[in-house]
């Protein structure tokens, strides 16, 4: 039984139950239809029946749960005081976000600034007229060259 | 899916409004309506009644503190779930790793004991089965085993375990695919007689709800 990922997937919501009317119709047609479709929702169904057996025994609250609850509630601040002391958590949360956002920034600012980033470093780069006037001076460089050694290039030499 | 309370009972929101306001009887209520399902869920987690007591209580105890932040534009029961959640994983993450594996084992024990003993039934292939299956998803990293929980054990639905762990759709059923996957890789790897086709019958009980 081989099916395709969007086949898996198609079973899966199928058992979940989180197809659409309309997608239920339609797949419960093609699991008629279609035997290796059928096989893989068959294990797929099957492989649920290992969860239904664990989903027993879940623990219980005991008779005084409640109670308990409810006597360690008493021992907490009021709910005006609650309610403070979580603004003043939530400040302290931002101005800590912000001073770290600041620091961050002035962190790059300042290595910028001072070039360890590589702003204000030498590069490898040539700008176009730098390029040119490099060209320039080449080909100046190889017409002087032409005009020394035109008259022995010229004439080829005859052993 | 989720039938929290019959029309007749107080809504949730009156509750909430009523502990907001001082009512220490509308928030014992609400901790009545709920106690059952949070140590359910938190039982997936620790599978220790007074650890379990401990989580349950501390998450109350949070409910409480931070009952002013609740939106309402959820569910009550996938806010008070996400806390739930939030505090089973932080406890196991704190939890010693020895500890829980004592817990895993002493069950697992338990069920190697009958079944070296009886000859397989089918009670006791389900009870093994689901020992097994605690056990693997025990050991399934946090995030499998979370969404297997709240889908397998706790029954919600996509929109609800989205809601809880504050996720898109689409990733609840791509982690609930992998997370089954995953399960059933070490159902195959370690326990190859439960699988279906190769002589289990329990396995084929109770697959669709």
């Amino acid at each position: 039984m081989n099916l395709s990922h969007r086949d898996e997937l198609l079973v899966q919501r199928h058992l979940d139950g989180a197809l659409s009317p309309t997608d239920a119709a339609a797949f419960a047609a093609r699991l008629a239809a279609e035997p290796a479709l059928r096989e893989g929702h068959a294990a797929a169904n099957a492989m649920r029946g290992a969860f239904a057996a664990a989903r027993e025994g879940a623990l219980r609250p005991r008779a005084g749960f409640k109670a308990a609850v409810l006597a360690a509630v008493r021992q907490l601040p009021t709910r005006l005081q609650l309610e403070q002391a979580d603004i003043a958590a939530r400040t302290v949360r931002f101005c800590r976000r912000l001073l770290l956002a600041a620091a961050l920034l002035g962190s790059i600012g300042f290595a910028v600034g001072a070039g360890l980033l590589g702003g204000g470093a030498p590069t490898m780069q040539a700008s176009p007229d730098e390029m040119q006037r490099e060209i320039d001076r080449l080909e100046a460089i190889v017409r002087a060259g032409g005009q020394a050694g035109g008259v022995e290039k010229s004439a080829p030499r005859v052993r | 899916m989720f039938a929290l309370h019959k029309p007749t009972e107080i809504p949730d929101s009156e509750l909430i409004a009523g502990a907001l306001q001082g009512s220490e009887a509308a928030f014992g209520s609400l901790v009545e309506r709920y106690q059952d399902r949070v140590f359910r869920l938190l039982g997936r987690y620790c599978r220790d009644a007074v650890e379990c007591e401990d989580l349950a209580q501390d998450v109350f105890l949070k409910v409480f503190r931070k009952l002013h932040t609740f939106q309402g534009d959820s569910a009550f029961f996938t806010w008070l779930y996400r806390i739930a959640v939030n505090a089973a994983t932080d406890h196991l993450s704190r939890a010693s790793h020895r500890r829980l594996k004592l817990v895993e084992d002493d069950a697992s024990l338990d069920v190697g004991g009958d079944q070296d003993e009886q000859s397989p039934s089918a009670p006791l292939m389900t009870a093994e089965l689901a020992a097994v299956t605690r056990e693997i998803v025990a050991s399934l990293p946090e995030k499998f085993r979370t969404i297997l929980i709240l889908r397998e054990f706790e029954d919600l639905s996509y929109t609800e375990i989205a809601a809880v762990l504050q996720v898109q759709l689409g990733t609840v059923e791509s982690r609930l695919f992998r997370a089954r996957q995953r399960f059933k890789e070490a159902l195959e790897r370690e326990h190859p007689e439960l699988i279906p086709g190769r002589g289990s019958a329990a396995l084929a009980r109770g697959g669709k709800r």
